[in-house]
C-alpha cells in the first residue's frame, strides 16, 4: 500500500501543479462570485437560486477536472510511455491504477472543499438579511450531503474515464466515452419512467427491459443528484443515503477492478 | 523614409485601438439601450422531458435561468402576441418540470398566465406546485381563484380554498371564502362541517376562531333557509320568490339571525346572506 499512497501522492502533485488547475479554480471563484448579482435578480427563493449556482459551479469545475485534467493526466503516461519508468519499479498494475485513481479522487477532494467552502459563503452573502426568502426547511447539513454525494458520483466518473483511458489508445476517445456515459448516467433513470410513462412514445415492453437493462451497467448518476434536496431542505431519508453509498462505492470497485484487469493484459509497447 | 520598428508600431497602435472600441461601445450601447432588450426568449422549444434530459443534474440553475428568460421577456414592454403567449405557457411547462419546488416559477405563472388566456394551462402548473409544495397555501390559493374568478367553477374553487385552509400558517379568509363558495355552489352542509373542523385548528388564533364561529352561524341560517326552501317547493309545487314566503306560509316562525348582522335575501333560485 505505500507504493500506492506514493502514487497517489505524486498523482495530485502533478494535477496541483497544473495550470489547467489553478487557472479553472479561478473562473469557478468568479462563477461563484456571479450568483451574488445573479440571486438578485429573483423575487422569491433567493436562498435555492444561490444554492444551485453554488451547487453546480463545484459540480462543473469536478467535470471539467476529469475530463480535461484526469484523462490527460492518465492518458499522457501511456501515451508518452513514462508508465514504464513507474512499472520499471516492483509496483503492481493495480497499484498503478488504484495510486492514479486515488491521486485524482484527491484533486477533486480538495476543490469541492475549496469550492464548496466558497459557494458556502456565497449561498451566505446572497441571502444576507434576505432570512424571508430562504426556503424554511434549508439546512447546512442537506448542503453538506449535496456535496459529499457530489463527490461520491464524480469519484464515479472519474473510475470510469479511468477504465477508458486504459481501454483506448486515444485520450480523445477516452474523453467521449467518458462524456457518453456520463449523459447516460444522468438520464437513464429520467428515460425508463418516460418509456413506462407512455408520455413520449406509446409503451414498449422491449424498450423498457432494455432501458432497465442498460441501468444496470451504466451508473445511475441521478441517484447522487441532492441539489434539489439541498436547495429546498427537502427531507433526506437515512436509508436510501446508505444504499446510494454503498452502491457509489461498489460500483467504484468493481470499475477499479475491471481497469486493474484489462490493464494487466495490456500490451505497453 | 526609415520604417517604423515593430515596438513603435504597436505603442501607436494600440492607444488607436482603444479609442475605437470605446467610442464604438458607447454607440452600440446608445443603441441597444433604444431598443427593447428581449425581442425574444433564447430558449429552444423542446418538450418537458427532453428539456429534463438536456440539463441533466443541472435543472435547478437551468430552471432559474429560463424563469429569468421568460421574466426579461414578459417585463420587455414589447406587444405579446397569442403566439408569443403561447411561447411563453410552454416554457413555463418546462421551468416546472425542471424545478416543481421553484416559488418564483408558480408565482409568475399566476401573475401572467390567466390574464394573457391560459387560465387552464395557469391550473395544470399550479397543480405541479401543489402537490410539490405542501407546506405552501398559495399555489391552492391562486389555484382556487383562478377557478372562482375565470372558470366560474365555485365547486373546484371550494374545494381547492378548503382544502388549502388546513396549511399551517395559511390565513383565516381561505376557510371563509371556501365556504363562501361552496354554498353558492349548493355544498352549505359540506361548508358547515368543514368550518367546525377548522375551528379546532391549533394554529388559528382566537380573532380567527370567532370569524369562522361567526359564519359558522350564518350558514346555519343559510342551510335553514334552503330547507325550508325546498319544503316550500313540495308544498306548493313552485318556488319561493322572497323569504317573507316562508314566513307567511307557517313554514318558519321568523327569519334565522345573521351571525354576521347582515341580512339573509333570495336571488336567482339562491339563499344569499
Amino acid at each position: 500500500m505505500k507504493h500506492v499512497r506514493v502514487l497517489a501522492a505524486i498523482t495530485f502533485l502533478e494535477g496541483a501543479r497544473n495550470r489547467i488547475f489553478y487557472g479553472l479554480l479561478t473562473v469557478s471563484l468568479l462563477l461563484i462570485g456571479a450568483n451574488l448579482v445573479i440571486t438578485h435578480s429573483f423575487s422569491y427563493d433567493l436562498g435555492k437560486v444561490a444554492v444551485d449556482i453554488g451547487l453546480s459551479a463545484t459540480a462543473i469545475f469536478g467535470l471539467i477536472i476529469i475530463f480535461f485534467l484526469g484523462i490527460n493526466l492518465i492518458s499522457k503516461d501511456l501515451d508518452k510511455l513514462t508508465v514504464y519508468m513507474v512499472l520499471g519499479r516492483p509496483i503492481a498494475r493495480w497499484q498503478y491504477v488504484l495510486g492514479k485513481f486515488l491521486g485524482l479522487s484527491l484533486i477533486i477532494l480538495v476543490s469541492m472543499l475549496i469550492l464548496g467552502a466558497i459557494s458556502a459563503s456565497s449561498v451566505v452573502v446572497a441571502t444576507l438579511g434576505k432570512g424571508r426568502h430562504v426556503p424554511v426547511n434549508f439546512s447546512w447539513n442537506g448542503f453538506t450531503m449535496a456535496l459529499v454525494y457530489q463527490y461520491l458520483s464524480l469519484n464515479l466518473i472519474t473510475a470510469f474515464t479511468l477504465l477508458f483511458a486504459v481501454l483506448t489508445t486515444s485520450s480523445f476517445m477516452a474523453m467521449i466515452l467518458s462524456l457518453a456515459t456520463y449523459f447516460i448516467g444522468q438520464n437513464i433513470e429520467l428515460l425508463i419512467k418516460l418509456l413506462a410513462s407512455t408520455k413520449l412514445l406509446a409503451q414498449n415492453e422491449q424498450y423498457i427491459a432494455a432501458a432497465r437493462a442498460l441501468s444496470w451497467i451504466f451508473p445511475n448518476l441521478a441517484a447522487f443528484d441532492l441539489k434539489t434536496a439541498a436547495a429546498y431542505g427537502l427531507p433526506l431519508d437515512p436509508v436510501y443515503l446508505v444504499w446510494t453509498l454503498v452502491y457509489g462505492l461498489a460500483y467504484t470497485g468493481v470499475l477499479l477492478a475491471l481497469t486493474s484487469i484489462i490493464f494487466n493484459r495490456r500490451e505497453l509497447a | 523614409m526609415r520604417s517604423l520598428s515593430a515596438k513603435t508600431t504597436l505603442m501607436l497602435l494600440v492607444p488607436v485601438l482603444l479609442a475605437l472600441h470605446g467610442f464604438s461601445y458607447y454607440h452600440v450601447r446608445q443603441i441597444r439601450n433604444s431598443i427593447h432588450y428581449k425581442a425574444s426568449i433564447n430558449v429552444p422549444m423542446l418538450p418537458e422531458s427532453v428539456m429534463e434530459m438536456a440539463a441533466g443534474e443541472f435543472k435547478g440553475i437551468v430552471a432559474d435561468f429560463l424563469v429569468m428568460e421568460i421574466g426579461a421577456f414578459i417585463d420587455a414592454g414589447s406587444h405579446k402576441s397569442d403566439t408569443d403567449w403561447d411561447r411563453i405557457a410552454l416554457h413555463f411547462s418546462q421551468a416546472m418540470a425542471l424545478d416543481p419546488y421553484f416559488a418564483q416559477t408558480y408565482r409568475l405563472i399566476q401573475a401572467y398566465l390567466p390574464s394573457s388566456g391560459h387560465v387552464e394551462k395557469a391550473n395544470e402548473l399550479l397543480e405541479i406546485a401543489r402537490r410539490h409544495l405542501p407546506w405552501d397555501w398559495y399555489p391552492g390559493f391562486f389555484l382556487g381563484f383562478n377557478y372562482f374568478n375565470d372558470l366560474k367553477d365555485y365547486a373546484k374553487a371550494s374545494e381547492c380554498l378548503l382544502e388549502t385552509s388546513k396549511i399551517k400558517g395559511a390565513p383565516v379568509i381561505l376557510a371563509t371564502l371556501g365556504s363562501r363558495l361552496a354554498q353558492k355552489s349548493g355544498q352549505t352542509l359540506t361548508a358547515i362541517g368543514f368550518l367546525k373542523t377548522m375551528q379546532g385548528n391549533p394554529d388559528y388564533d382566537e380573532e380567527a376562531k370567532k370569524l369562522i364561529g361567526t359564519r359558522i352561524q350564518t350558514l346555519e341560517g343559510v342551510l335553514l333557509l334552503e330547507r325550508a326552501a325546498e319544503v316550500y317547493q313540495q308544498r306548493f309545487g313552485h318556488p319561493i320568490t322572497t323569504l317573507e314566503d316562508l314566513i307567511r306560509s307557517g313554514i318558519l316562525k321568523k327569519l334565522p339571525v345573521h351571525g354576521e348582522m347582515g341580512t339573509y335575501g333570495y336571488a336567482d333560485g339562491k339563499i344569499t346572506y
